[in-house]
């Protein structure tokens, strides 16, 4: 039987940007590491509530003189997939972040601004993901979904009342991508391409990251932000094709070493499960 | 990373409630207890202080995200006045008409439980609030002691705690 699971806990939601030229990902800031380093996810804490959903499909019905009802077209949503992350801790860098705006440090404090005209809304890759229950056997696993291509946008606060917590908000729109970023080209089971926006995923045993890396053709080890869980649970890509990972070193400084190393300039990430 | 500290948090209502008693004209000194057996030196007024009931107020419906928490510590305090052989014709509770209000309204106004010996918010403290108290009471500190006459307050205090999960 299919492993089944129910899910809870929405946790380690992720934001890597891509880069607006070409797409492959560059990591936690906006411009790609510097050849022969990493750069590891943005994470989004806090989340109560990460909403990702396919819209319903939209209905036409065709009556006749009568008021009769004869036929139904049934059209797939061309609307927005975008939905909503609201988290209840603020991470006001990230947000200077996605916006392209300076994170100013003053009087002890971060300022960055906010409500901006032409706001900057920059392409990114976004996991999303939640412990889970296999109902088979009721163990603990990972489930969620990987949007390659989707636009983030800081949408500021919500919920400032006199008692309870407030709330801050965030956009994401995933868009359709004919590649993703697991090194596959999305072909349906008849062989057309297909152009998804999310990839989902359940039955980790561990949750996923990913580090965006960039080749110098003589380093091949990468630092990694969170302990990998071990080499089989991590695998490199290099611009869309698999990289084999030689190793993983799970005590800090973690770090992941490809075969051979990733070609000069070349964007990569490193997939890999991390001890949360 | 440290946890909430219930030392701290008793320590530094006790603070506040000898102050707000000292703001009184005339000024009226206490000694307040940051436990509840108080072995005191028999001088009154005296406070003594506990945590009697602790939870969340996270729910299913109302959370606060995997990596928060919210919980609420409740502490009592007691007001001990005088030995209830003191009251003669109504002076203890003509005192505590007085200090009622006086105690509720001052550590009201300090919300972040600071005061002159602790000039900085505590750590990880949303709110203290007075939540409810119990007037004119007498009670007996131990069996066949001489009674007391006091009164009861308890303070709601609301803390956000970032917890990292061990999955093992």
């Amino acid at each position: 039987m299919a492993p089944q699971t129910t899910a809870a806990g929405d946790r380690f939601n992720q934001i890597l940007f891509l880069d607006p030229a070409d797409g492959y990902p560059i990591g936690g800031n906006l411009t790609a590491p510097a050849a022969g380093a990493a750069s590891g996810a943005r994470f989004l804490e806090g989340a109560k509530s990460a909403n990702r959903s396919i819209p319903d499909p939209e209905m036409t019905p065709v009556t006749g003189e009568d008021g009769e009802l004869y036929h139904e077209y049934e059209w797939s949503s061309n609307a927005s997939r975008r939905f909503t992350i609201e988290a209840a801790i603020e991470d006001l860098f990230l947000a200077g972040l996605a916006q392209n705006m300076p994170v100013t440090g003053w009087l002890g404090g971060q300022y960055t601004p906010e409500d901006i005209a032409a706001v900057n809304v920059p392409n990114v890759m976004a996991i999303i993901q939640r412990r889970s229950k296999r109902l088979a056997d009721g163990g603990g696993v990972w489930s969620g979904e990987v949007l390659f291509n989707a636009t983030v946008r800081y949408l500021g606060s919500a919920g400032y009342t006199e008692r309870g917590a407030a709330v801050f908000r965030w956009s994401l729109s995933p868009q359709p991508s004919g590649y993703d970023q697991l090194g596959f080209t999305l072909f349906d089971n008849n062989g057309q391409q297909k152009f998804a926006r999310v990839q989902a995923f359940q039955g980790l045993p561990y949750p996923l990251t990913a580090v965006a890396i960039k080749g110098n053709a003589i380093v091949t080890q990468f630092s990694l932000d969170k302990a990998p869980v071990s080499t089989t649970y991590t695998d490199g890509i290099v611009e869309r094709a698999r990289a084999s990972i030689a190793s993983v070193v799970t005590a800090a400084p973690f770090s992941a070493s490809f075969s051979s190393a990733p070609a000069s300039g070349k964007r990569g990430l490193v997939w890999h499960l991390f001890q949360p | 990373m440290a946890n909430v500290s219930v030392t701290d948090l008793k320590l530094r209502l006790c603070a506040i409630e000898r102050e707000a008693l000292a703001a009184l004209t005339p000024t009226v000194l206490s000694t307040a207890y940051p436990r509840w057996t108080a072995k005191h030196d028999g001088d009154m007024p005296y406070w003594i202080n506990r945590v009697f009931s602790f939870g969340t107020v996270e729910g299913y419906d109302a959370d606060y995200g995997e990596e928060l928490s919210l919980y609420e510590y409740m502490v009592a305090t007691r007001l001990v006045v005088a030995h209830a052989t003191a009251e003669y014709e109504g002076e203890v509770s003509e005192a505590l008409d007085e200090y009622l209000p006086q105690v509720v309204e001052y550590t009201d106004s300090r919300e972040l439980l600071q005061s002159a010996s602790y000039l900085t918010p505590m750590p990880y403290l949303i709110r203290a609030s007075f939540a409810q108290g119990v007037g004119f009471t007498l009670f007996s500190p131990s069996p066949g002691g001489v009674q007391q006459v006091g009164a009861d307050f308890q303070w709601r205090c609301q803390f956000n705690r970032k917890l990292i999960q061990a999955y093992l």
